[in-house]
């Protein structure tokens, strides 16, 4: 694929993807622990903290965080 | 009578932790101590590539700590005190690793690495099919037209790889203002494609080819 491909691919899955209701970055780092430890036990994740999933898709930083959080989380 | 100093890190509570970072004297130093290795810890197993005494490992840690103690009234106990500490932590680092990456690059520069260039000539050996080429017509046109000049900048620089941290400061905002403004952007760009005549289905059908 080449980069304006991509850019175009990514431009248009930011605007068709687009939700009534999400929650951006700080509000999604507010619910980032509670998400990464129902996400470690196994746990169902509970409806509030779904939007932080929602926000998982389409932020490649938050989700970059996560992955760090969810390796940290393994030096216990 | 409360206990002078824990045991084993592993066995201390969620309120072990906030009793003891918010008490004083051995209490507090023991939690401290043992708070910063689980801190330098995690962060040197997710961040691989620096060693555990790496300046960037040993400032975020500290920092992160400072951070922590200040904030621990915030901590809500909807998890493990330490997934909480080591959240703060990897955000810390990561802030840092992205503005030292970032520093020289102007918000112009940013903008301009996610632009999506002009259609290619008929010269071109690029093939690009002709509802492509309207499809990109239509996006261009939008991101040009709908979008206010600070909505234009913010989803270009994203589109170019830039991290919301470093395009906020870049626009003197926070990455929740910085995400609304995006969000209105992506509303504005979804009704000018649909105003266009472009439905879902006929976009994922161009842009997988279809």
């Amino acid at each position: 694929m080449s980069e304006t491909d991509a850019k175009l691919n990514a431009v248009i899955g930011m605007a068709m993807s687009v939700l009534p209701e999400e929650i951006g970055c700080d509000d999604c780092f507010d619910y980032f622990a509670a998400y990464a430890d129902h996400l470690t036990n196994g746990t169902p994740v509970p409806e509030p903290l779904r939007m932080v999933g929602s926000h998982l898709e389409r932020c490649a930083f938050c989700m970059e965080e996560l992955e760090l959080l969810l390796e940290a989380m393994k030096a216990r | 009578m409360p206990p002078t100093t824990r045991g084993e890190p592993e066995s201390r509570s969620d309120q072990d932790w906030i009793n003891d970072l918010s008490a004083s004297g051995p209490l507090r130093e023991q939690a401290l101590t043992e708070l910063r290795a689980v801190l330098v810890a995690g962060l040197a197993r997710s961040l691989r590539r620096f060693p555990n005494d790496s300046p960037l490992i040993q400032d975020s840690a500290q920092d992160a700590l400072v951070l922590i103690v200040s904030r621990i009234q915030t901590y809500r106990g909807d998890s493990r005190f330490v997934t909480w500490a080591l959240s703060i932590v990897i955000r810390v680092a990561l802030s840092e690793m992205r503005r030292a990456r970032w520093k020289d690059v102007s918000l112009d520069e940013m903008s301009e690495a996610g632009r999506i260039p002009p259609p290619v000539s008929e010269a071109s050996p690029v093939n690009v099919s002709y509802e492509r080429s309207q499809l990109m017509e239509v996006v261009r046109n939008a991101i040009e037209n709908d979008l206010t000049p600070k909505q234009r900048d913010a989803i270009q620089a994203e589109l170019g790889g830039t991290p919301p941290d470093e395009i906020a400061k870049r626009l003197g905002t926070n990455r929740n203002a910085l995400y609304k403004l995006v969000y209105d952007g992506r509303v504005r760009l979804r009704q000018a494609i649909l105003r266009a005549g472009w439905s879902e289905d006929h976009i994922r059908g161009v842009l997988n080819g279809k």
